[in-house]
C-alpha cells in the first residue's frame, strides 16, 4: 500500500526533514510550505492517509486548516497529528476538542513524531477506502468509533 | 483511539515516552556530553546527516538576524525567528538550540532586551562548537 502524508510545514529543514524520515518509512510525502498551499491542495487532490499539520504557519493558522479539513466533504475524516514547538495546555485541548487526532511537540524529535504517527496510521483504514464509502449513508464504521472515543476521552475529562 | 500527546521524554536509553493527555508534564532536559576537546555532542541518526550542516548554516544565519532585528528593535523578528528555531531544534534532536532558542522567544516577547543580548551570542558560541556524532 502506497500511504500519502501531507506534510504541512513552513521551517524548511524541518520540512526536509519530516520528507525524509518519513519516506525512510516508506510513506509518499506532499509538502505545502504554508496555508494557501495547504488550502489549494486540500480543495485540488484526494485526501492523504495523513495530514501532519504545524500550528503556525504563515497566511493560514494551523487551527484554521483543521477547522477547514474537519469540514471538508472528502477530507473529514482524514487524521491529523497536530504538530508544535510549544506544550501550551489551552492549544493542545483546543486541538484535540476541534478534531485533530494527536499532537506532538517538536521538541521530542523525530522519534517521538514517528511513534505517533505508527500509531494513528494502523488503526486508520486507507484514505481511498473511505472516499469509496463517503458516498453510502453510513461513514466508515472505523472511524466513528475514533470519533466516538475520542468524545468519550473528552467527557470524561471534563467529568474528573 | 486515544487523542494522543506525544510529549514525552529522551530517557537515559534514549527511547521516547509516550503520555496520554491528562498525565503530569514532565520536565524534559538534555545532559550536556562535551567531547575530548571540549566540544559539546550531540547524537544524530546517521541517515539525517546530508541534512546537518544546512540545518546548522542555517541556524547560524538565523542568529545573525536576529541580532540585527535586536539592534532594530524589532522583537517580533526575534520572538518569530527564535519560535522557528525552537521547533527546528527539537525536531532535528538539538535540545539545547530549543532550550536557548526558547529563552530568546520568551524574552522577545516581553522586550527583554538584554536576555536577548546575552543569550544570542551564546547561541552563536554553541553553534560553532557543537558537534555532531553519527550513530
Amino acid at each position: 500500500m502506497n500511504t500519502t502524508v501531507l506534510v504541512v510545514e513552513d521551517e524548511q529543514d524541518t520540512a526536509e526533514l519530516l520528507k525524509q524520515l518519513l519516506e525512510r518509512e516508506g510513506f509518499s510525502v506532499l509538502h505545502a510550505g504554508d496555508g494557501r498551499q495547504a488550502r489549494t491542495l486540500i480543495d485540488t487532490i484526494r485526501p492523504p492517509s495523513l495530514v501532519l499539520l504545524d500550528m503556525v504557519i504563515p497566511y493560514v493558522s494551523g487551527f484554521e486548516l483543521l477547522r477547514v479539513i474537519r469540514r471538508h466533504p472528502d477530507w473529514q475524516l482524514t487524521p491529523i497529528i497536530m504538530l508544535s514547538a510549544d506544550d501550551y495546555e489551552p492549544d493542545i485541548q483546543q486541538a484535540l476538542r476541534e478534531g485533530a487526532t494527536a499532537y506532538v511537540t517538536k521538541q521530542k524529535g523525530s522519534a517521538g513524531l514517528l511513534q505517533a504517527v505508527k500509531r494513528v496510521l494502523p488503526a486508520t483504514p486507507p484514505q481511498d477506502q473511505i472516499v469509496a464509502q463517503a458516498g453510502s449513508a453510513a461513514p466508515p464504521t472505523r472511524r466513528v468509533s475514533v470519533q466516538h472515543r475520542l468524545r468519550g476521552n473528552q467527557r470524561k475529562k471534563r467529568a474528573a | 483511539m486515544k487523542p494522543i500527546l506525544m510529549s514525552s521524554i529522551k530517557n537515559q536509553d534514549k527511547t521516547t515516552d509516550t503520555r496520554l493527555i491528562g498525565e503530569e508534564p514532565m520536565e524534559y532536559t538534555q545532559p550536556k556530553e562535551i567531547g575530548a576537546e571540549g566540544e559539546e555532542l550531540v547524537h544524530i541518526d546517521a541517515s539525517f546527516e546530508p541534512l546537518i550542516p544546512k540545518f546548522l548554516t542555517n541556524r547560524k544565519k538565523e542568529v545573525v538576524t536576529m541580532q540585527a532585528a535586536l539592534a532594530a528593535q524589532d522583537y517580533e523578528t526575534v520572538r518569530t525567528v527564535a519560535h522557528g528555531m525552537k521547533g527546528a531544534g527539537g525536531s532535528y534532536g538539538f535540545d539545547r538550540i530549543t532550550d536557548m532558542a526558547a529563552v530568546v522567544e520568551q524574552a522577545a516577547k516581553t522586550g527583554d532586551a538584554s536576555t536577548i543580548e546575552r543569550d544570542l551570542p551564546a547561541l552563536g558560541s554553541y553553534l560553532d562548537r557543537v558537534k555532531v556524532v553519527y550513530e
